[in-house]
């Protein structure tokens, strides 16, 4: 039955979600993925560069097949000039060994059709006869992906009954709304072996490697209907889960950078690249209305906070890279500052939304007005949750698909919780606060600041911290000192050695910053602190 | 297996499951506040603000909707209604048992306890008691009050002090003295709540 969706899932794909799979296919026959285009463009006809195990480099053209074949039309209108680019053009990348030819291939998820079939013969003919015989164009066609997909796929899901009606569930989503972030999670939890096998000895990392690998497929064939929508908020945060699901298997077994590098970065290529995707949308866009405008309106505010900290991440990220300042950046300026009086908190799992803005915010403006903002957000806090107050603010736990109908009015039943006197994020906005010494605004806000306790959610193991929910852990909440030291309070907020955070997302901070935006309920006042750190130093 | 109805049934239990928290809530004393939930993890430790720590047990609540099969076909909508009321109930009781245990050993712990040592609660009992407490005042400077508690005797005897409060020109100036020292106590707290140094 998996086949079958498989098959489907190739039928309906165009080239930018069959791309990543693609490269997961390649990844498990030893290839290194060394770059992904954004289709935004062509990139000299390489949509996909990679190098075989025996070091030849290797360029693909991926072609979405119109009516599952590519006609002789499609070749002679869209195709050929490309492919000859694909293979004649010499590759530019930092790892490519320029003294070796590359191999070219025109991958597609159809057939071609057999006029097309004679004319690449014909191409490569005349480049043999005219003594080129390394300009040859190779083809992968839907036979030869549908196989390589169930070589990786099938066999290696291990998906009981109760899974495949989620995965089913995922894959027949209109791909238009949020992201069901709960069901991708437990579609992971069954597919990564966590725990030992049947024999009771641990998976080798052979096997672990090749899940990793399997994994990417069934996520992206999950996913594509939102793929196929462009709902690139949505492919960031599948990703997002997915890389957070393979760092806790590497977490759990120990397993050496070598057997999930590849698979790593493509991952990571992948979410960098929807972020310039979603970029590129938001600056066609006139308006940021999405759906039925007529009730559009409780959401506006919400869609735009989560793209305000979307775009910020991807400033400071592109910053990072050592991207040459470009008109994406000022876009991205411009956007952010317009739009920032437009932010709204509907709950704490927003904060990570806000607080990426707020990095991104201090980046850009040398002024006071970044610290405000974070004083803003502390006071917000406090009065929303005062004890006996009559608004309030969800714990990170809700996120805004859950808590906006209580919001509006509009939830089949009552909210059965209490948010009253609490915050799983105020601690660590204090803390940034005081690192930017802000000594009497915070004098005026500390006694606020105490009628409120700080609740955190430690795993009980470290490698848990990166699964969606743990049955076993500790929830601490501690109430703060009434009478602070502020020196005391200092040392508190300039600690930044982040030892919940596990090493192995430790060398990507953007990653951490969006990793906290896809699962809020993780933020605590160590990683906020940590990051902050890291992201002064880094950006 | 046999013909089922398993989507509308999960209609009716979520109704049910209503109707029972609807109960609970409705059994649980007056003051009981919605409760906080708990997401993941499995156990709860609270950091006092003297830097002291305790773990709270999680415990589990139950309660048991005995049904024998062969009624199933004749049994009534009320029968069914009254067992998951019954249960609302029990459980309801044994939270608030717990509880009142729990408040019983926070006061124990700290002395503030009144024994009346088995008579009727007096106005100088009451007094007593406020002396012995926090009490914290709302934004008008209004004091927000203890909730009562008690049982069918300690009503009467309640209802009785509250009344003298109210009537005796003596009472209510002893109330008031109390409540303008309280007031002060309340305010050296909240003047300890400042950033220092």
């Amino acid at each position: 039955m998996l086949e079958r969706v498989i098959e489907n899932w190739l039928d309906k794909a165009n080239e930018r979600s069959f791309q990543k799979p693609f490269c997961y296919m390649l990844s498990a026959e030893r290839y290194t993925v060394v770059h992904l285009s954004r289709h935004c463009g062509m990139e000299m006809g390489k949509d996909v560069i990679a190098i075989a195990a025996n070091g030849t480099p290797c360029a693909y053209q991926l072609k979405t097949a119109k009516n599952g074949k590519i006609s002789l039309r499609q070749w002679r209108d869209e195709i050929s000039n490309q492919v000859f680019d694909l293979v004649v053009g010499q590759i530019v990348h930092p790892s490519i060994d320029n003294l070796r030819h590359h191999r070219s291939y025109i991958v597609t998820n159809g057939e071609l059709d057999e006029e097309v079939s004679r004319a690449i013969d014909d191409m490569n003919r005349g480049w043999a006869t005219k003594g080129q015989p390394y300009f040859k164009l190779e083809t992968i066609v839907r036979g030869q992906l549908l196989s390589k997909a169930r070589t990786l796929g099938t066999d290696l899901w291990h998906v009981e009954l109760v899974n495949v009606k989620t995965f089913l569930e995922l894959f027949l989503e209109s791909g238009q709304g949020i992201l069901p972030k709960k069901k991708l999670s437990s579609l992971f939890e069954a597919t990564f072996p966590f725990e030992l096998n049947e024999r009771g000895k641990l998976p080798s990392k052979e096997h672990c490697a090749r899940v990793i690998a399997s994994a990417a497929v069934l996520c992206s064939i999950s996913i594509s209907n939102f793929s196929n929508a462009n709902n690139h908020v949505a492919e960031i945060e599948a990703w997002i889960l997915y890389i957070s699901y393979m760092l806790a298997l590497v977490e759990r077994w120990k397993l050496p950078f070598k057997f999930w590098k590849n698979e790593f970065e493509i991952a990571t290529k992948s979410i960098y690249n929807s972020l310039g995707n979603l970029c590129d949308e938001l600056k066609e866009q006139t308006h940021f209305v999405e759906g039925d405008p007529l009730v559009d309106q409780p959401f506006y505010r919400v869609r735009l906070t989560w793209l305000i900290a979307l775009m910020s991440i991807y400033a400071l990220w592109r910053h990072n890279e050592k991207e040459p300042e470009s008109e994406a950046d000022d876009f991205i300026r411009n956007f952010c500052l317009e739009n920032k009086t437009k932010l709204y908190l509907w709950g704490e799992a927003a904060i990570p939304q806000f607080i990426a803005f707020f990095w991104y915010f201090r980046k850009i403006d040398a002024t006071r007005a970044p610290d405000f903002f974070l004083e803003s957000l502390i006071s917000a806090i406090c009065q929303l949750n005062k004890p006996g107050g009559k608004r309030f603010l969800a714990n990170p736990y809700y996120e805004a698909i859950d808590i906006l109908p209580h919001i509006l009015g509009i939830a089949d039943e009552p909210l059965e919780d209490s948010f009253r006197g609490n915050s799983y994020v105020l601690e660590g906005l204090v803390h940034l606060f005081v690192r930017r010494n802000w000594k009497q605004s915070m004098k005026f806000l500390w006694p606020d600041i105490t009628r409120l306790s700080s609740t955190v959610f430690e795993p009980e193991k470290i490698w848990h911290f990166y699964r969606w929910s743990n049955k076993k852990g500790i929830h601490k909440v501690t109430y703060p000192k009434h009478t602070q030291e502020w020196e005391e309070l200092k040392a508190l907020a300039f600690e930044s050695d982040g030892t919940c955070i596990p090493q192995s997302i430790k060398n990507c901070p953007i990653l951490v910053l969006l990793f906290l935006c896809v699962y809020p309920h993780r933020i605590n006042s160590q990683i906020l602190r940590w990051l902050d750190t890291k992201l002064k130093s880094k950006v | 297996m046999l013909p089922d109805f398993p989507n509308l049934k999960r209609k009716l239990q979520k109704l049910l499951i209503y109707r029972m928290k609807r109960i609970h809530s409705a059994s649980m004393p007056s003051f009981y506040a919605v409760p906080k939930r708990v997401f993941e993890g499995n156990r709860l430790i609270v950091v006092w603000e003297d830097g002291s720590s305790e773990e709270l047990k999680i415990k589990e609540d139950k309660a048991k909707i005995d049904l024998n099969l062969q009624e199933v076909e004749t049994i009534t909508p009320d029968i069914i209604l009254d067992k998951i009321d019954a249960a609302a109930k029990e459980i309801a009781m044994q939270q608030s048992k717990r509880f009142f245990e729990q408040i019983d050993k926070a006061v124990n712990k700290v002395g503030n306890v009144i024994d009346v040592k088995g008579r009727s609660l007096c106005i100088d009992d009451y007094f007593q008691l406020l002396e012995k407490i926090w009490i914290d005042f709302d934004e008008n400077g209004e004091p927000i009050l203890p909730t009562s508690v008690p049982n069918e005797k300690t009503l009467k005897s309640i209802s009785k002090v509250l009344s003298q409060l109210k009537t005796d020109p003596e009472c209510k100036k002893r109330y008031a003295e109390i409540i303008e020292r309280k007031k002060e106590e309340w305010r050296v707290r909240e003047s300890n709540r400042k950033l220092v140094g």
